[in-house]
């Protein structure tokens, strides 16, 4: 069984498209939407029209616990979709994580942000030394220079490694998410290959 | 090859209270000396806890 937290304080950044993108494409996952009051992850499994993943709407960090232990019992992968504070939510997420992903939108704010998470990470790390966190570059237009300077930077700047695959600048993540979709259900072979590829490195995390 | 440890859910919620490395202490008080207790309490915009703490600490240290 293995947790991952999908966490970042700066809202936008694309924590909702990677945690239900990955709960539809990790073999056997549940997915808990620890994001009130905008439960988008929630809303998005409201109108899909499968069971699958299971979703859980959890308002404050004895929910998410609780359910992570029942989620736990039952599913190969458990996905939380963490909420953009440094609040009980975010740290009971990275004390139950084995994984932690921080999406990151190239923009400066983004990094800030992940730089205000990085002493939540350093104690959740005190009782959970297993914790393996990388950055999820999203939005990324590789062919803008600024952009890739910005990755650059914050390779110089972050003690955190980035993920060797990165979401880029495309339409079909928010119309996939509007579905009830991930865009490995839908006909962008672009988006389709770019999640699969996150998968793979994801999981390759935790061999 | 996937974890397959269980979750520490215990653990996972005192870090998430701030609350890790610390032991809960329970002492059974009278009503009337409780109610009184949480009163002075509240006067000193403080918890019962954190004057017992303070309490324990001065008497330990």
């Amino acid at each position: 069984m293995t947790v991952y937290a999908i966490a970042q304080l700066k809202g936008g950044a694309g924590r909702s498209t990677i945690a239900t993108n990955l709960a539809v494409g990790l073999e056997d996952a549940a997915l808990v939407d620890a994001d009130p009051p905008q439960y988008s992850a929630a809303a998005w499994a409201a109108i899909r029209e499968s069971d699958s993943p299971r979703v859980i709407a959890a308002a404050t960090h004895r929910e998410l616990v609780q359910a992570v232990g029942l989620l736990a019992e039952r599913h190969k992968h458990v996905v939380i979709d963490c909420p953009p504070r440094a609040a009980e939510i975010t740290r009971a997420a990275l004390a139950l994580a084995d994984v932690a992903l921080v999406p990151v939108s190239p923009g400066v704010g983004d990094l800030w942000a992940v730089q205000d998470l990085v002493p939540t990470i350093e104690a959740a790390r005190a009782g959970n030394p297993g914790l393996i966190v990388r950055l999820v570059w999203n939005r990324l237009r590789p062919f803008v220079r600024a952009e890739v300077e910005l990755q650059d930077q914050a390779r110089r700047d972050l003690r955190i490694r980035p993920l060797p695959v990165a979401l880029g600048y495309r339409a079909a993540y928010a119309q996939a998410f509007i579905k009830g979709l991930s865009v490995l259900e839908g006909d962008n072979a672009k988006a389709r290959d770019e999640m699969q590829a996150l998968l793979i490195a994801a999981g390759r995390l935790k061999t | 090859m996937t974890s397959t440890k269980k979750p520490d859910l215990g653990r996972a919620l005192k870090f998430a209270e701030g609350a890790e490395n610390t032991s809960r202490l329970t002492v059974n008080l009278p009503r009337d000396l409780h109610r009184k207790f949480k009163i002075l309490a509240a006067s000193q915009d403080k918890t019962m806890g954190q004057m017992v703490e303070a309490w324990i600490r001065r008497e330990v240290e």
